[in-house]
């Protein structure tokens, strides 16, 4: 199929979402399957929904979106009842701990929330009751994935979570942290100075006030290897920026000085200017302009376009590479990313050869393969 | 060497990316002219619901038992099967894409036949016959609307066809081809999970039939048994939800409105147990004791 539409409309479509108006039904086939690949459907239905020419867009279109806005309500309901359920269990174990990322919106009821769905709930505990807070949640149902053993290694060595937990029942997926970034990195922040911006929503959930949750989304975003849903991540980022006061851009500086991710945030301000084509403050700026590079910034930026096929540029994949070998370098010591990169080439290239799914534990039910 | 394949399978539009040959066979067997091959080509649909892939797996483990994977777009929701059942898989991928994103409609996993405009939902897990009374009917005078997902409109009776080959599994594939000398089979997709698979072209009687939606009037849990006698029992209401319930595929992501759309369709239909091993035998209660009979002639849209 040839493509009809490019990343700067895609990303045009969350500024100016009338753009809807002007698309052709080739145009639309394309746009509803990369929003859907990057889980973002629900959130540029939600920007349609109440417009006045909503009624007269084609009726696959608003059927799709119905059906997005649908699922997405779905998961912010499933993802406000596992939060009232993990309340107590952790509130029983410690007095510090916070919910993360996606969730975290969704709980806050922030801008970012809207049309979120989700993979995982993301909780972080302090360090120290992150084994009794295990224990529980592993008491109360949540089973530990499985994963093969240089994966579990490679969690409890050198990341800031355990691997991942799934409840037996509901199958909802749990990560558990205890930084934001991994300690082998030499970058992983006193905790500290981040607890003392959490917040309870109105369930008695603890999140991070708006500029320290939108710096942990930058860093998420920018301290890291993994780019799936890096068009996504900068949509959120797009929305908590647009709805940050003089004063807490200034929180959110200072935080990110104290915390050492002045570079993650300054990338983050430059990207989403750079990509829904909006223009910064002085302050804003000057911010930027300090903590980063143009050249540095400019790289980075294209790595968080969608690769979806419809939409990637030829030189995307350079922009991909670079950016994920960066993440590799930020988060792990020269030796330790040796190991890593050697072990994770060797079973690359065992599956480029045997096939895609040499190392995929076949399943034992049957359940899998229809709906 | 890839084709691409647009099939118009109302109310869906699927395009088919495929390097097998057997799934380009078996599309064209099972779907006739509803199936246009519009390799290097601009598709003739004016848009696209779906968009699917099923192709060989990379590597040498294409030559050495050569597997088959099936991808919604760019996502792998099933690990991949012998490339022998690929066609199957591609059927079940369809079914996947409509449980999973389409909610516009409460999707049953279910049989759907209709007398005229009067639609009889079959609910049942595998195993329990619903296919091969499916067949049976869609043979004899009845109109398929669906093999595996009844679409019912939210909190109405109405149920939309969704008109696509019938699965039979084992000893139905046997009987189905003493029954249908003339029908259309795919080939046979040996040892899947649940056996041995072949699918069946549906008859259709009228283009209008494809779209044209029916009433719920009753709802039938099927269970088969060899040698039975019929043995019917009727449901009352709660029996009936909760049966229905549990066929559901996105009743849990409606919530409410999932809830009361069943709530509706039991409350107006009339919902049996059925033990039956004989299909004609339930075909004559359901004419005689259930439908009136009366044939309703209206034109598509």
């Amino acid at each position: 199929m040839n493509s009809t539409i490019d990343r700067d409309l895609l990303a045009q479509l969350f500024v100016r979402p009338e753009l809807a108006q002007s698309l052709t039904l080739a145009q639309w086939t394309q746009v509803l399957t990369v929003l859907r690949h990057e889980k973002l459907l629900a959130r540029y239905a939600l920007l349609l929904e109440h417009e006045t020419y909503f009624d007269a867009l084609p009726k696959f279109v608003q059927r799709h979106c119905h059906s997005a806005i649908t699922l997405a309500e779905r998961h912010a309901k499933q993802v406000h009842f596992e939060l009232a359920q993990l309340r107590d269990t952790f509130t029983a174990a410690t007095d510090t701990w916070l919910v993360l990322k996606g969730s975290a919106y969704t709980a806050s009821g922030c801008s970012a929330a809207m049309g979120r769905v989700y993979n995982d709930i993301d909780i972080l505990v302090d360090k120290p009751h992150l084994s009794i807070v295990e224990r529980q949640l592993i008491m109360s149902g949540w089973m530990p994935q499985e994963i093969d053993d240089y994966d579990e290694a490679y969690y409890r060595q050198w990341t800031h979570e355990i691997p991942p937990l799934q409840h037996g029942y509901r199958g909802t997926m749990m990560d558990l942290h205890h930084n934001l970034v991994p300690p082998v990195s030499g970058r992983a922040p006193d905790m500290s100075l981040l607890f003392k911006h959490i917040e309870l929503t109105d369930a008695g959930i603890p999140v991070l006030a708006l500029p320290a949750m939108a710096l942990h989304s930058a860093i998420h975003l920018f301290f890291n290897d993994d780019f799936s849903a890096s068009f996504r991540d900068l949509t959120d980022l797009y929305l908590m920026f647009n709805d940050m006061s003089h004063a807490q851009w200034e929180t959110a500086y200072s935080l990110a000085l104290e915390t050492g991710f002045a570079t993650e945030l300054a990338l983050a301000m430059h990207c989403t200017g750079d990509m829904f084509q909006i223009s910064l403050t002085a302050p804003q700026l000057r911010f930027v302009s300090t903590h980063t590079t143009l050249r540095q910034s400019r790289w980075i930026c294209n790595a968080m376009y969608s690769t979806h096929p419809f939409v990637a540029t030829s030189s995307q994949s350079w922009y991909t590479t670079y950016a994920w070998l960066r993440g590799h370098i930020l988060k792990m010591p020269a030796k330790t990313l040796l190991y890593h990169l050697s072990m994770k080439a060797y079973r690359l290239s065992v599956e480029r050869i045997l096939g895609k799914h040499f190392f995929t534990k076949q399943d034992k039910g049957t359940d899998r393969v229809m709906p | 060497m890839s084709n691409t394949f647009e099939l118009a399978l109302e109310p869906f539009h699927f395009q088919i990316h495929t390097d097998i040959p057997l799934v380009a066979e078996n599309l064209r067997l099972m779907y006739g002219d509803r199936v246009h091959d519009v390799t290097n080509q601009v598709g003739i649909l004016p848009y696209i619901d779906y968009i699917l892939h099923i192709t060989h797996t990379n590597g040498i483990r294409r030559f050495f038992r050569p597997q088959a994977r099936f991808k919604c777009d760019q996502y792998e929701p099933f690990k991949p099967l012998n490339h022998s059942q690929a066609f199957a898989m591609l059927e079940w991928g369809m079914n996947w894409a409509i449980a999973s994103y389409e909610m516009e409609h409460v999707v049953i996993h279910s049989g759907v036949l209709a007398r005229g405009d009067d639609a009889v939902l079959f609910p049942a897990p595998p195993g329990s016959g619903k296919s091969t009374m499916t067949a049976h009917l869609a043979f004899n005078g009845w109109r398929l609307l669906s093999d595996e997902m009844a679409l019912i409109t939210p909190l109405s009776q109405s149920v939309t066809p969704f008109v696509r080959p019938i699965c039979l599994k084992n000893q139905s594939i046997g009987l189905a081809k003493q029954w249908f000398t003339d029908a259309q089979f795919s080939s046979i997709a040996k040892d899947t999970h649940k056996g041995d698979v072949i699918h069946l072209a549906p008859p259709i009687h009228q283009p209008s039939d494809l779209c044209r939606p029916a009433t719920i009037k009753a709802i039938v849990f099927p269970q088969y048994q060899r040698g039975a006698q019929i043995d019917i029992t009727e449901l009352n209401q709660a029996q009936a939800m909760y049966q229905l319930a549990d066929n559901a595929f996105n009743y849990s992501v409606l919530g409410e409105r999932g809830f009361n759309t069943l709530i509706g369709v039991v409350e107006k239909a009339r919902c049996f147990q059925i033990l039956y091993s004989q299909a004609s035998d339930v075909q004559e209660f359901l004419e005689q004791e259930v439908l009136q009979p009366k044939l309703v002639e209206t034109v598509c849209e």
